[in-house]
């Protein structure tokens, strides 16, 4: 009897394990991820859906707000184009992102704004240390109310060329840690450093963060990140995830069953003849028998 | 003590985990970030303090080396500035990473090294002459009149090279002081370091006077304080020695502000003296004279001080560089405040008034000319206007003039920009722009913003002409179509006409859309999904009931069951079992010669004959549970059933042969209990 109990404990175990496995990961920016570098804080209160390829916007809206989150493979030409046609038809599309290959649709995109790859820090206005710099969005802008202050995380600079709004700077204590050392260097300028930017497509509007650690699950309650997150998206967030963020098997499930009522009543059925034959499988066994046996 | 998982099952878990972990392996990532409850403190000082320190060291040093020079201390004024350079290399850097312009930061850097450079020469003037003094004085007692007159050239070549580099530290330390404020640092402390420095280089002649060889005149210093206006207070100080810088005391000293003599002093024990006198008066110069009384030795003249400039009744012009303008110009205001005899009178305030109202102020330069750039607002009254100078001195006295000016109207050109859709529970974002016709932005012009013709807010322009407002959306906006528009309305005759923007329209759309978020249905659908597992479990659950549940043969027997717990008096059910038709099993079993399960089929008869006589069993009961129950309750089928209980137990766990003898006795038990509960039954009311 005991030894049944623990053989039942440890198989309890084993299925809530491989179950969390599938349900639950630590990858960087994953909405599956509850630790501080997931987005499921986000991805649960603001219903982020997932985009599994980015070459198939067709089933966004116009309006709606398509979430390019620290990429970590190069988008090719073709997604390229899916999303240009998105932005031209009215969609906005917010590309967050500091070391990662974010840089291969802005280019593509002909945007105005790219992101310089060098880590940016600000010497005074930081949070608990200088590679956390503490910036205001500008209040005129769109997304700001009276004093949105955001709390960045190792973040980029951005480069801007061309017509595009600068909506967010670091103060004149900005500056580029060119060494990485996270050190004031001899030669390293204290300026201001512009982290936030947008540009105008058509009737859309692409939106360029230098930093994805706004909306991770750490970073999401400090300052107005939250608020300037629901700020930004409108209509629906879709979350691109055809370039490195991981969504794991029963997440993916999840979504599925969620956003798709004729899975849902598929799901239904399903169990309910499961149900319906576990109830009645003595009564089938036996007719089955019986039709086997003959008159 | 044995493990109660077998090896096998411990070894499936340990490749699960292996598994399990190899499938938590993170993707290669390019990202950077730290978890933001783990980051290390910077431990920074904020930019303003870091210069503040530097720059007070800078005032420090600057004041050691020259009370150390002063004291003729010079290792020490050597050390202090290596230290001085140290704090300048640390400034220049700090400066150099700050975002300012290359020729700031050139100024400077300059400024300094020239403070650096005046305070090496000072120091190397001053060694020198201490040097020189003690040969020259080694000379002059020795007689040696050659090397006397030799040293005393040396010395006053150190003298002059001392005044020197002190007169330009000063200047430098004053300029490098303005270079600082420029770029918004506190000079505080090195201000008062400068004002220290200008005190110490008064002070410097007592230390290193003027040697003039050949001659046993006395010498005489004058200095005055500097600063002040008409009426204030000047304090004269002399210092006077003989041909060998020995102090001469108690002696009577005449001080002259251009050439009239304002009051005599008469020198301490130490040779200084001083004077304080109001002086009138522009530009003045005084000097200070000393006759010996006894007219052996000749008289002393000392320099000659330039005193500040005094007004006594100041003229005011005005004038501008046009006599039109319109909105967006800039009206260049300038003229010159002088005093009667036509001096310049340098740093004094002159405000401008344009039709009454007060414009600005300027501060009048070194030549006594001022200008001031009138802007011509949005709000500017249009027509003629007049442009006044005005000054006021310290006594009181006003002074004003003015200048006509015509501004012409002009037209504005007002944008109102929103997004096209907008949720309905989303702030509206308005944004636009204010030109005016001859392309000027407009600053600092309020805008009214309606929303359906109604005003939803007033927003102002920046510098470019640009405006904006987040205005919370009404719960009563419906979805659809809306229209906003914005005004400029600055009033009559002012200089930028009125201007409306057109309408914007926009669409609000309804709530979030239903189920575009999966958010109802989803609930829905889990909330069904709940429902019916717990349906599917409690049918299970049931049907598990209905079937019954066979227990469980051991050998432990369990002394919890509560022996005590009191039969409930209630009258049993009639029996409606068949005792024949219940053994056929039975018999069916001993013909098969399955003794053992006959035995078994007669204890759950047992107990079910039992059960119907108003026991209360258990599946959890033990046999011998069983009968201690049963025998409480019905004493009269204690001992039949006694047997039947044995008998089962050993057919249960008892080795070797089972005989049927037992069986047939078991049977016989059964149906002593079956007959007597039938009585028992048929007694009952």
């Amino acid at each position: 009897m005991r030894k049944r109990m623990l053989l039942l404990a440890f198989g309890c175990l084993l299925v809530l394990m491989v179950a969390g496995r599938l349900f639950f990961t630590n990858a960087d920016f994953s909405p599956g991820n509850p630790l501080w570098n997931g987005i499921s804080s986000l991805a649960f209160s603001r219903n982020v859906r997932p985009i599994y390829d980015i070459k198939g916007l067709q089933s966004m809206d116009p309006g709606d707000t398509l979430l390019i989150i620290g990429p970590s493979r190069n988008y090719s030409d073709d997604e390229t184009a899916g999303v240009l046609a998105f932005l031209q038809g009215g969609g906005r599309v917010v590309v967050m992102d500091d070391f990662g290959d974010a840089n291969s649709l802005l280019y593509g995109l002909s945007s105005p704004v790219t992101i310089d790859r060098v880590p940016l820090c600000q010497y005074e206005d930081f949070y608990v240390n200088q590679s956390c710099p503490i910036i205001t969005v500008i209040p005129t802008s769109s997304y700001s109310s009276n004093a949105t202050k955001l709390v960045l995380n190792h973040p980029a600079a951005l480069k801007v060329n061309g017509s595009a709004l600068i909506m967010a700077s670091t103060s004149k204590y900005g500056w580029l840690d060119v060494n990485g050392d996270s050190y004031l260097n001899r030669n390293e300028r204290m300026g201001s450093y512009p982290v936030i930017a947008s540009s105008a497509y058509g009737q859309g509007e692409l939106l360029v963060i230098s930093d994805p650690d706004i909306c991770i699950n750490g970073m999401l309650a400090k300052g107005d990140n939250d608020e300037f997150m629901a700020r930004i998206i409108r209509g629906s967030p879709w979350l691109d995830v055809s370039h490195g963020i991981e969504v794991v098997p029963l997440l993916r499930v999840y979504y599925a069953l969620r956003s798709d009522p004729k899975l849902q009543a598929f799901t239904v059925l399903l169990i309910l003849a499961c149900g319906g034959l576990l109830i009645f499988r003595r009564p089938l066994i036996g007719r089955i028998k019986k039709l086997r046996e003959g008159p | 003590m044995r493990c109660p998982v077998s090896p096998v099952a411990i070894r499936i878990f340990l490749y699960l985990v292996t598994i399990l972990l190899g499938l938590s392996l993170l993707a290669g990532s390019q990202v950077m970030h730290e978890d933001p409850s783990l980051l290390v403190p910077s431990r920074v000082k904020p930019i303003d303090d870091q210069i503040s320190t530097l720059v007070g060291g800078l005032a420090m040093s600057m004041d050691s080396i020259s009370a150390d020079i002063h004291a003729k201390n010079y290792t020490l004024a050597g050390q202090e500035l290596s230290r001085f350079r140290q704090y300048s290399g640390n400034l220049k850097l700090l400066v150099s990473q700050l975002n300012i312009s290359d020729r700031n930061y050139t100024e400077l850097e300059n400024s300094l090294g020239y403070i650096q450079s005046d305070m090496g020469a000072l120091l190397e003037y001053a060694e020198q002459y201490n040097r020189s003094l003690s040969l020259y004085n080694g000379s002059l007692a020795g007689g040696d009149s050659a090397n006397t007159s030799k040293y005393a050239s040396e010395l006053q070549a150190d003298y002059i090279g001392i005044g020197s580099a002190y007169n330009r530290l000063y200047a430098n330390a004053t300029s490098t002081g303005e270079v600082l404020e420029n770029l918004g640092v506190n000079t505080y402390r090195y201000r008062g370091a400068i004002d220290s420095l200008n005190e110490q280089l008064n002070q410097l002649v007592d230390t290193y006077g003027e040697v003039v060889p050949g001659e046993r005149s006395p010498s005489l210093w004058l200095s005055a304080s500097t600063g002040g206006v008409q009426g204030d207070t000047i304090r004269f100080k002399v210092a006077l020695g003989d041909g060998n810088r020995s102090p001469i005391s108690n002696a009577r000293v005449d001080v002259f502000v251009n050439g009239s003599r304002i009051g005599t002093m008469m020198t301490g024990p130490n040779g200084n003296g001083s004077l304080d006198h109001a002086v009138a008066g522009d530009h003045p110069v005084a000097n200070a004279v000393y006759v010996p009384a006894d007219g052996t030795t000749p008289a002393a003249y000392s320099n000659e001080v330039a005193l500040p400039a005094n007004t006594k009744s100041p003229a005011l012009t005005i004038n501008i560089d046009r006599n039109e303008a319109q909105f967006g110009d800039i009206v260049n205001v300038f003229g010159d405040l002088k005093a009667i005899n036509g001096a310049f009178l340098p740093g004094k305030t002159v405000d401008i008034f344009a039709n009454g109202a007060r414009a600005g102020s300027a501060v009048t330069h070194d030549d006594g000319s001022y200008s001031f750039s009138l802007m011509i607002t949005p709000y500017f009254p249009a027509g003629q206007c007049v442009v006044q100078a005005a000054y006021q001195d310290d006594n009181g006295k006003s002074l004003s003039t003015g200048k006509p000016l015509n501004i012409s109207a002009i037209s504005a050109e007002l944008t109102v920009l929103a997004p096209p859709i907008i949720n309905r529970t989303d702030p509206l974002q308005v944004n636009g722009s204010l030109m005016a016709s001859n392309g000027a932005p407009v600053e600092g012009a309020k805008i009214l913003i309606y929303f359906d013709d109604m005003l939803a807010g007033i927003s102002q322009t920046d510098r470019s002409g640009l405006y904006g407002l987040s205005i919370g959306m009404s719960k009563n906006a419906l979805p659809g179509d809306h229209a906003i528009h914005s005004s400029f309305e600055p009033g009559e005759g002012k200089a930028l006409l009125a201007a409306s923007s057109g309408f914007h329209h926009i669409s609000v759309a309804g709530e979030n859309r239903p189920g575009g978020n999966g958010e109802w249905p989803f609930i829905a659908f889990a909330g069904a999904g709940i429902l019916l597992a717990g349906a599917v479990l409690g049918v299970l659950l049931l049907a598990t009931r209905l079937r019954g549940r066979k227990p469980a043969p051991s050998l432990q027997i369990s002394h919890e069951v509560s022996r005590n717990r009191p039969v409930p008096d209630v009258p049993p059910e009639m029996c409606i079992l068949s005792l024949e038709t219940e053994i056929v099993p039975i018999n069916a079993d001993i013909y098969a010669d399955c003794n053992r399960r006959a035995q078994r089929g007669i204890y759950f008869l047992a107990i079910k004959v039992a059960k119907f006589g108003g026991v209360r069993f258990m599946d959890s009961m033990t046999p011998r549970e069983f009968l201690s129950i049963a025998s409480r309750s019905l004493p009269a089928i204690s001992s039949p059933l006694s047997i039947i209980v044995g008998s089962y137990e050993k057919s249960a766990y008892a080795p070797g042969n089972f005989e049927k003898a037992e069986v047939y006795l078991a049977i016989d038990c059964l149906k002593e209990i079956f007959v007597t509960l039938r009585i028992g039954l048929a007694e009952t009311p």
